[in-house]
């Protein structure tokens, strides 16, 4: 036998061959098919089929609405979110809407000076509204 | 195969409409070629039967990811079969504690020469268990899935180069550790 690490005979070589395809396969799992069946009908794409049909209408499925309403939709929905952000940092920054905020809680006997006193971080000076 | 018989590239085409007949026939033809597949590579435990579950049900929710014309279906099968092992194993996901010699001892008592050969086995599996992942992924596809050589490269992602230095590799490395099963085979042929 040729002990060299890098050369391999022909006879050694199919000898390796019959050690290596004599080898048994995986033992046999007979439910594992059924199994599997089961896992992808329940994991089953949302489209109709001739075996999984089942007459119902489509669920979480945007095709029955027309293309150019749903982009309206998103649109729209997504103007009135960032004019509403804008409108609320604006107003948030330039004090409107603050004597509400606060006035309730003087009303409840709250005490707003360290609200007050947050809010002058923002630029807030609350001097003139408590002169009134 | 028949000419009759449709073919898989015929059944994915059907399982893309939804088809559970066409998913069944391709469960049929090569069910056991992934589970034996993942056999070998995750080196034989209760994980093949998940890992072929999560490989089919795969292809049931995405037939459309196989492209006929780049690589024949097995081809591709195997693939993803592959890389199913390789995310299974760097995810380190709990291996049953299985020894391998139950597992043959589980296949039933025989006659003292079944007794022999299935220790026989034992060291050949053992050995193929061994050999560094590609390598044995190489000697896998070539000799217990009939993949030639370019199949292998496409299955591997490499050239057809590199599959026979990795076939050339592990099969040094298989002689010098089944010496002795290989010393009785010559010895006992000639």
């Amino acid at each position: 036998m040729n002990k060299d690490n890098h050369t391999i005979s022909k006879a050694e070589l199919e000898a390796l061959d019959r050690l290596l395809e004599q080898l048994p396969g995986a033992p046999a799992s007979p439910d594992l098919k059924s199994r599997i069946m089961l896992a992808a009908k329940d994991k089953r794409p949302a489209f109709e089929t001739d075996n999984f049909t089942i007459n119902e209408p489509p669920v979480n499925n945007n095709d029955n609405i027309e293309p150019g309403s749903l982009m309206f939709n998103r649109w729209t929905a997504g103007a009135l979110m960032a004019a509403s952000l804008i409108l609320g940092i604006w107003g948030g920054f330039a004090g409107i809407g603050d004597a509400y905020l606060i006035e309730p809680l003087e009303y409840a006997g709250i005490d707003t000076t360290i609200i007050t006193g947050d809010m002058e971080l923002t630029g807030f000076i609350p001097g003139p509204r408590d002169a009134l | 195969m028949d000419a009759n018989l449709p073919t898989d590239e015929d059944l994915l085409v059907r399982i893309i409409a939804g088809n559970e007949d066409a998913f069944s026939i391709l469960l049929d033809r090569h069910l056991e070629s992934v589970r034996n597949l993942a056999w070998r590579i995750l080196g034989q435990h209760d994980a093949v039967d998940d890992l072929a579950q999560d490989v089919f049900v795969k292809i049931w929710q995405k037939p459309e990811s196989f492209q006929p014309g780049k690589a024949k279906f097995s081809t591709w099968l195997y693939r993803v079969t592959m890389n199913a092992c390789i995310d299974r194993k760097r995810k380190k996901l709990p291996l049953p504690s299985e020894n391998i010699d139950e597992t043959i001892a589980d296949r039933g008592p025989g006659p003292e020469a079944a007794i022999i050969a299935s220790q026989t086995n034992t060291r050949v599996e053992n050995a193929i268990a061994a050999l560094p992942e590609r390598q044995r992924m190489a000697i896998c596809l070539s000799y217990y899935h009939c993949q030639s050589n370019s199949e292998t490269a496409r299955v591997l992602q490499c050239s057809i180069e590199a599959v026979e230095s990795l076939l050339g590799r592990a099969r040094r490395t298989l002689r010098q550790k089944l010496n002795s099963e290989i010393n009785e085979l010559l010895g006992g042929t000639g």
